[in-house]
């Protein structure tokens, strides 16, 4: 059995370093590599309000770095508010898109948005525009959102330079719940 | 199986990716949401009762009110013709050949002891001159047309009306006077009824100090009956005898007679809220109820309605007059006896929104009106907003609905900011069904409050509700934190035992 596996094993080298065998210069060439840490250029941060709603005790997300910026991992606390008929928390994150990135195309894509039922996150549609609301029939309605929606799983949004507002709506009580938002963007 | 993996391996080293983008970064944040009590609450600690009362939630960010009205209660016609009225607040006002004059209530301070005022009595004769109100709860207040003042009668007479309220919380619906059926000086009494046909009768002038005479408890055994509106008759003509008779709301006629109620007809009509004693249209005829020409009239709370009269030949309520209910619903009937000694026949009519329907015919086949003596009332604080968040807020009220607001003549409701500003935040206004939703800003400050009153007239008994969100935002920034709380008033308009 051993001696297949070689065999094997000896054909796949063979396939794929030739040039060993047939070469009849050889040049050695050494690098040098290091790792450091640079500051990101689309980057998950506490948005205008977040001093408000975290002042409420409603919202925690933990920022570092500079430019401040919430690491993955990080955990993000809401505190929704026991027996109320619809909240919102708006404008307590934000996405920001470097100018350095200007020209090239960031596509975000979030693929979890595991939040309980009642909770929607909302996107600003366009950069450096804060959301806003109305509110109908006692119902809360989000405005100048990405599409006038909701953010939904697994839909590519494209981001120009700029700040990308989210903001939180609460319309039923979700009871105490673990969820998790993960996002992925592309830059290309 | 290794031939398998190594060329798996190769494809990724010859073609590392599937994408064309440069560079993909992922983040994936854990999140965890649990529930905080709010920091911005109702606060019903200035319930009033009766008059407001305010049911929360455990959170108290949802409240439902019961806001009883002040509405147009009783009318009377005292032995000189003169008529009076009240509203449940005991507001009186009297009417001497159409010059109207104010007393004014006996309550310029806190009275939810002694609950709404339910009716009204007068004794005008050549020893007192009282005009008596009655509570729901039993107490009974006079005030003294002879000296102006009124008196706590529960207190200075002794009487103890209120205790069958404690007892087994039957309400008190109706006080009549009646001159005493005997010769001892025409003695004027006041006949105190409760819904379940309990009498106490107290006799004002045998001693004005507390002796009764032919008085104390004519009946102090509940019935099964609910009795909602008295009357009472001195029959000169046939050796003096008293008379007193009682209604229930579905329509049935009792007469009190030997320490007992017992039916005398059954009208077949519902809604009544009122008996009065008058004229009969059979005049001179010898089948009226009375030998001398006077009969039995009842009336209905619905708008758009006649008289009843009794006709004891053929043991029925039949219709009288015309309709004079064209402005609202009917609340108490008076009519006016010692005028109609000359054959001037005039039959009151109060209507809940303090309109006052006046037959101007002996067979009230016409009718004048008196409309509006009703007050707008305001309350003081009936609830207030508490914030003990550690940011400013803004506060405002927003109409959603309303069921059976035409029930209001109208309806008004004021915020009062942390920095004492008063706010317009609704208005209704029924003779032009106008809703007006201003939902005026108010600032409720860090550990402050936000303070809410009414004013209200009522335009018919039935009930209205208004449904509010109470809007919450922070001050600064503009659009960090939006509450929506539930409000809803439900404004009545009747005593609770008017089954309606």
């Amino acid at each position: 059995m051993k001696i297949r596996k070689i065999a094997y094993l000896s054909t796949l080298f063979a396939f794929l370093l030739p040039t060993l065998v047939v070469a009849t210069v050889v040049l050695s060439y050494t690098y040098t590599t290091s790792t450091t840490g640079t500051a990101p250029e689309v980057y998950l941060a506490q948005g205008p309000n977040y001093a408000a709603a975290n002042a409420m005790g409603l919202f925690y997300a933990k920022q570092v770095g500079s430019p401040g910026n919430i690491s993955s991992g990080t955990k993000i606390y809401f505190n929704y508010t026991y027996g109320a008929n619809n909240e919102a928390l708006l404008n307590v994150l934000e996405i920001v898109v470097s100018n350095a990135l200007s020209g090239r195309t960031v596509t975000i894509t979030f693929d979890t948005l595991n939040l309980p039922n009642g909770v929607t996150m909302y996107i600003s549609g366009s950069a450096g525009t804060e959301l806003s609301y109305k509110v109908s029939d006692g119902v809360i309605t989000i405005l100048n959102a990405l599409n006038n929606q909701a953010v939904s799983t697994g839909n590519p949004i494209s981001l120009s330079s700029g700040t990308y507002y989210i903001g939180f709506l609460f319309t039923s009580q979700p009871g105490t719940y673990t969820g998790t938002i993960a996002f992925s963007y592309a830059i290309s | 199986m290794v031939g398998v993996i190594a060329i798996i391996l190769m494809l990724l080293v010859l073609i590392p990716s599937g994408s064309n983008s440069d560079v993909l970064i992922t983040y994936k944040y854990p999140s965890i949401t649990t529930g905080k009590v709010p920091c911005i609450q109702f606060n019903n600690l200035t319930n009033f009762d009766p008059y407001w009362l305010t049911n929360l939630n455990s959170y108290k960010n949802i409240a439902h009110m019961n806001l009883t009205s002040v509405w147009s209660q009783d009318i009377y016609t005292d032995d000189l013709g003169i008529v009076y009225w009240v509203d449940n607040y005991g507001y009186v006002i009297y009417s001497v050949n159409g010059n109207i004059n104010y007393i004014g209530s006996p309550y310029p301070y806190n009275f939810s002891f002694a609950g709404s005022v339910v009716s009204l009595a007068v004794i005008d004769d050549s020893y007192v001159w009282y005009v008596a109100l009655l509570t729901v709860y039993g107490y009974v207040f006079i005030y003294d047309m002879n000296t102006g003042m009124w008196f706590n009668a529960t207190n200075v007479w002794g009487l103890n009306l209120q205790n069958v309220w404690k007892q087994y919380s039957s309400p008190w619906s109706s006080v009549v006077s009646n001159t005493l059926g005997d010769s001892n000086g025409f003695h004027e009494l006041f006949i105190f009824t409760n819904l379940n046909g309990e009498v106490y009768a107290f006799d004002t002038t045998f001693n004005s100090t507390g002796g009764i005479n032919n008085g104390g408890w004519w009946n102090s055994n509940p019935t099964s009956f609910k009795i909602v509106s008295t009357v009472a008759y001195y029959d000169e003509r046939r050796n003096n005898i008293g008379h007193l008779f009682g209604v229930s709301y579905n329509g049935i006629v009792y007469k009190f007679q030997n320490g007992h109620w017992t039916t005398l007809v059954n009208s077949n009509l519902n809604g009544i809220m009122g008996i009065s004693i008058g004229k009969s249209t059979d005049l001179p005829k010898r089948s009226t109820y009375f030998n001398n020409g006077y009969t039995l009239f009842i009336i209905q709370i619905f708008n758009g309605t006649t008289l009843y009269e009794y006709d004891r030949r053929n043991a029925i309520f039949k219709n009288y007059g015309g309709i004079f209910t064209i402005k609202g619903t009917n609340q108490a009937i008076s009519f006016d006896l010692y005028n109609s000694y000359n054959n001037v026949n005039t039959w009151y009519i109060l209507q809940t929104n303090g309109t006052i329907a006046l037959s101007i015919n002996n067979i009230a086949t016409a009718w004048d009106y008196y409309n509006n003596f009703l007050f707008k009332y305001e309350t003081s604080t009936a609830l207030k907003i508490d914030s003990k968040c550690s940011l400013d807020f803004i506060g405002s009220l927003y109409y959603n609905s309303s069921i059976k607001s035409w029930n209001m003549y109208n309806f008004t409701i004021y915020f009062t900011s942390s920095n004492n500003l008063i706010n317009l935040e609704f208005y209704y206004y029924w003779p032009t069904q106008q809703i007006v939703n201003p939902a005026t800003e108010t600032l409720l400050l860090s550990n402050n409050s936000i303070l809410i009153n009414f004013t209200y007239m009522p335009n018919m008994a039935f009930n209205s509700t208004f449904n509010f969100y109470l809007i919450l935002k922070n001050q600064y920034p503009q659009n960090a934190i939006v509450y929506v709380y539930n409000f809803n008033i439900n404004i009545v308009n009747h005593f609770n035992y008017i089954p309606i």
